[in-house]
């Protein structure tokens, strides 16, 4: 599985990262577990995701 | 979808591109001990031979009335974490904030803590790191930033 150099595959891995964060970021502010340096790694409002979300990365 | 495997290790799909990129770049094998090679052995005093990946040590408490209390049978392993993948985690700082109690109750001490990822992610991680004194203030003074997956 090789892309040649910085695929499009890379990219969307990439993307993955960010969608992670803001998830994550999701479900610590609703005090699903703790982690205070979250929040220097992203920016901007905490945007809250659904139940299963939150969940998901909570089991995670 | 199946794992892959990679030296024992299982890792996801994302985590394989990841792991893909930077054998591309380097090869992973060499990166790896490279890394190790260059922290664990500096951290070491001179003459240890450096050579096993998990030396046990015999730390010395103080007891309750000050006296020296070495406890027996429970040495503390070394061990080294390479996050394949790392992202935004925040990992280090979580077990960084527990180091004690990884110590006494696990017998646990992390010598080695690297995160690998692509270049654009770790360099706006660097980035989060040095402008935030709560992140950078936790490194160890001989911490480094490595940014040789820059192009």
């Amino acid at each position: 599985m090789n892309h040649g150099g910085h695929g499009q595959g890379d990219e969307a891995v990439q993307a993955t990262n960010d969608d992670a964060t803001v998830c994550k970021r999701s479900a610590t502010h609703l005090g699903y577990w703790c982690d205070p340096y979250l929040n220097y790694f992203t920016r901007g409002p905490i945007i809250r995701k659904a139940p299963e979300i939150n969940r998901g990365y909570f089991a995670r | 979808m199946s794992g892959n495997h990679l030296f024992g290790i299982s890792i996801s799909h994302s985590k394989t591109k990841i792991v893909e990129f930077v054998y591309r770049t380097f090869g992973m094998y060499h990166l790896i001990v490279d890394t190790f090679d260059k922290i664990y052995k500096s951290q070491l005093p001179e003459g240890h031979p450096g050579t096993s990946n998990s030396h046990p040590s015999t730390p010395t408490e103080v007891g309750p009335g000050g006296e020296s209390v070495t406890p027996a049978a429970t040495a503390v392993t070394n061990v080294q974490i390479v996050n394949l993948g790392c992202g935004s985690d925040t990992l280090y700082w979580r077990l960084k904030k527990e180091e004690k109690l990884l110590e006494r109750k696990r017998h646990v001490h992390i010598s080695t803590y690297v995160d690998v990822d692509f270049p654009s992610t770790t360099m706006k991680k660097i980035n989060a790191i040095k402008t935030t004194n709560e992140l950078l203030s936790q490194l160890s003074n001989d911490g480094k930033f490595f940014s040789c997956f820059q192009s």
